[in-house]
């Protein structure tokens, strides 16, 4: 079983990682606002593509680390995480179909779609994290930081 | 214009990224442009990574489909960035072990 790291298992330092991940989701948010609204097409183009390369390379990685390492340690180590762990996986998937819808729409060439798919995402993004970071803390509190 | 691959030739961007991903190089760690070329029918390819850049002329049609013109430059070309990647790693180690 592939193990994760201590930053993904720890409450603090794994709101520290979505903190991140969030503060560059955001700029690149408002950035694609600020230019679909100038009517820059081939500006816009850019803004999106830099998007998504933060939304895979920031969320969508550290997404696919937790469902191979912290989730699996968690499916081994607590037998009542079943449940949380579909949820934070259904959110995981639809971090996903946000990427999708918005490179469905810049393909189309339909950019409010993408922006609001952009939106979508960021506010899926924050409701997750608080979801995880409201059960790792609980983990933490009930296991003391180590599983039994 | 330039404009992104992934946006202007989906299926071509699509492929790009199955070749890289088999080759352990993430989307975001590449980035790759279309520009149409001056002679007709002709679309000019740039790929980059990590400063270094890959270019070629490929029929838009053929970038169309992701045909064999495309996929061929993208073959190479992620056997390049993967050579690229691998000789900055070295580097980076060296420079740790110094």
């Amino acid at each position: 079983m592939r193990m994760s790291g201590p930053a993904l298992r720890q409450a603090v330092s794994h709101q520290a990682i979505h903190e991140n991940a969030w503060h560059e989701v955001d700029t690149a948010l408002q950035a694609a606002e600020k230019v679909l609204l100038l009517g820059d097409g081939e500006r816009f183009s850019e803004v999106a593509e830099v998007f998504l390369e933060v939304a895979e390379a920031r969320v969508l990685v550290h997404a696919q680390e937790e469902e191979i390492g912290l989730y699996r340690e968690w499916s081994e180590h607590l037998p009542a995480s079943h449940g949380f762990i579909e949820e934070l996986k259904g959110e995981h998937r639809q971090l996903r179909r946000a990427v999708l819808a918005i490179e469905d729409a810049m393909v189309d060439g339909r950019y409010p779609d993408a922006v609001a798919s952009m939106r979508e995402f960021a506010s899926a993004l924050t409701s997750h994290s608080l979801h995880e970071e409201r059960i790792l803390m609980e983990i933490q509190v009930e296991q003391g930081g180590f599983y039994r | 214009m330039i404009s992104p691959l992934r946006w202007a030739f989906p299926k071509s961007y699509r492929r790009l990224k199955e070749l890289a991903q088999a080759a352990g190089i993430h989307e975001f760690e590449y980035r790759a442009r279309v520009m149409p070329a001056t002679d007709g029918g002709l679309t000019s390819v740039h790929i980059e990574r990590d400063g270094s850049e890959w270019v070629r002329s490929v029929p838009a049609v053929d970038l169309e489909f992701a045909g064999k013109e495309s996929t061929a430059f993208f073959a190479e070309t992620v056997d390049a960035m993967a050579a690229v990647g691998h000789a900055t790693y070295q580097e980076q180690m060296h420079h740790r072990e110094v």
